[in-house]
């Protein structure tokens, strides 16, 4: 019989307190010590993640030697929410770092691969950007550009002919003079509780421009796009091509589910994307593992 | 608030205990028994503020994850009605022991609530439950669920026969389990005082008010409309927070304790 991931609940950080759990591998398997594994909140939804898609992905990963840990930001699921007023964008990498902190300070784990589902993916792209220890991230549904490949995939013959891109053009210049986009929410009902972070992708030339810089610093990056974002991706090819001037160096790696939505609901698309990062992350398992057994 | 694992070390439970943040001394513990699935995810948030406005109000306070849910051992597939039924009596001891309290009552939301009327009526010491917009008759929340669900294709990595329900498995066991449920046909009083709290009016509803009523010595029935979605699968996360509710429920406690 399989031995149980050992798991524990924490409470850490220095601003707000942040409620988390760290799974580490069972009873007698190696311990990978470097990197450790940090799952990042999509929206609104605790650290748990849709369909439980974060503890499964923990669970695997801990089986395999490694130490991961899923948690909330403040505001969200059990942590509780700040006293400052910095905006989401800044907290949430401040709170990326708070995590890694703690595990160096308890665990002595210095290089970490952060992944996330939408919001959670963006907040993983920026903690990169900030954090030398961040040496691998997993996005689901990262940003996106519309590439001339979207085009012919979202119209096919249809791109050829002038109304189609009448409409697009009218829709686009709504946009730009403040007409509300796709991925915005808003309050409803007083029973409902949206997630106030409204998710606008940055330009891409900006996205670009941290792009080469995780590159440049050797971060290995591991993107799988769903079909639940058809407003900005569509086909297999199409990140690579909407970054075609830069030079990945074999770094990255991209899976295109059509067929699976924005939360990748469905079983299979779960177990997709579990043996995907799995298999990926092994990359950072030495063969013969010098970590210690516990 | 304090997070931890408790029960047996091959199953541990997870479970954040919130104790009473107030000078009021209160003899009864509560014990927050969460749904399942998309109503599990909906209504973590709602379970949260409950969970604070009691201990605000000098309660001790237990929110916990089943066998097989949310950040507890076990696989989802793993699940069943039985062992979550035995899970609540986990918490119900752990509640005990960690707050001193010999009174408790039982708060269940959706398919909680199913649960926490069967493991209310094996302990006594549960002088209270309150059924929150509850899964009355189990066979009627399956069809429910098969309505939303996509037969599994996942070869070999869950049971043979198993839906996917807005991402969660839902297997033959389980689906046996559920369709055990049948609140209007428990014989025996839930405990002694039961609060059915809905948040729109069904027939159901009205069956179970009625059942309660000839079958336990204190009962009463709150209509408190609110949003009432709670299997919706909101793509950007967006979860219920039944303000109106969390209070009829405080208020309902602080009354009888």
């Amino acid at each position: 019989m399989t031995k149980p991931v050992r798991e524990k609940a924490l409470k850490f950080g220095t601003d707000t307190t942040l409620i988390g759990i760290l799974s580490e591998p069972p009873r007698g398997t190696p311990v990978i010590d470097q990197p450790a594994f940090v799952l990042l909140n999509a929206g609104l939804l605790h650290r748990v993640g849709a369909a439980r898609l974060y503890v499964r992905v923990a669970r695997r990963l801990a089986t395999m030697g490694f130490r991961a840990v899923r948690f909330d930001f403040s505001g969200v699921g059990d942590s509780d929410a700040r006293r400052d007023s910095l905006a989401f964008e800044e907290s949430s990498v401040l709170e990326v770092q708070e995590v890694m902190n703690h595990l160096e300070r308890t665990k002595d784990v210095r290089q970490f691969v952060l992944m996330g589902l939408c919001s959670g993916a963006d907040v993983g792209f920026n903690a990169a950007q900030a954090d030398d220890r961040v040496i691998g991230v997993v996005q689901l549904d990262a940003y996106a550009y519309r590439t001339l490949g979207y085009y012919v995939h979202q119209y096919g013959k249809r791109a050829l002919q002038p109304e189609v891109w009448k409409t697009f053009i009218t829709i686009r210049a709504g946009r730009l003079l403040g007409r509300r986009g796709p991925g915005k929410t808003v309050a409803t009902d007083e029973d409902v509780v949206v997630n106030p972070y409204a998710r606008e992708f940055p330009p891409q030339e900006d996205v670009a421009k941290g792009l080469r810089a995780l590159v440049d610093r050797g971060v290995c990056l591991l993107n799988v796009f769903s079909g639940g974002q058809p407003f900005a991706y569509n086909h297999h090819g199409q990140y690579r091509r909407s970054f075609r001037d830069l030079d990945f160096k074999g770094l990255l790696e991209v899976d295109y589910l059509g067929e699976a939505d924005h939360i990748f609901s469905g079983l299979g698309h779960q177990q997709f994307v579990l043996d995907r990062v799995a298999r990926w992350m092994e990359q950072f398992a030495p063969a013969s593992t010098d970590g210690q057994s516990i | 608030m304090n997070p931890f694992y408790f029960g047996s070390s091959k199953r541990p439970l997870f479970g954040i205990h919130h104790p009473p943040k107030s000078d009021i001394q209160r003899n009864l513990g509560v014990v927050l028994c969460p749904a399942i699935g998309q109503d599990y995810m909906r209504t973590h948030r709602g379970l949260k503020q409950l969970a604070i406005q009691l201990s605000k109000s000098g309660f001790h306070v237990l929110r916990f994850d089943y066998f097989g849910t949310g950040d507890s051992a076990g696989e989802s597939t793993e699940a069943t009605i039985e062992q979550w039924i035995d899970d609540v009596g986990d918490a119900i001891d752990e509640l005990k022991d960690a707050a001193g309290v010999r009174q408790l009552s039982l708060v269940g939301i959706r398919l909680g609530a199913a649960v926490a009327a069967q493991a209310a009526h094996g302990h006594p010491e549960v002088s209270s439950l309150v059924l929150w917009d509850p899964v009355v008759t189990g066979s009627a929340y399956v069809e429910e669920l098969i309505s939303l669900g996509q037969p599994a294709e996942v070869n070999g990595a869950v049971p043979p026969g198993t839906i996917g329900v807005s991402g969660f498995p839902l297997t033959p066991d389980l689906t046996s389990g559920l369709r055990q449920i049948d609140l209007p046909g428990m014989v025996e009083p839930m405990a002694e005082h039961v609060l059915l709290v809905v948040s729109e009016e069904r027939i159901e509803f009205d069956q179970l008010q009625a059942h309660l009523a000839a079958t336990t010595p204190h009962s009463s029935c709150h209509l408190v409309p609110t949003a009432a979605n709670w299997d919706d699968v909101d793509r950007m996360g967006a979860v219920l927070l039944p303000q109106k509710i969390i209070q009829d429920i405080v208020t309902y406690l602080s009354d009888h304790d």
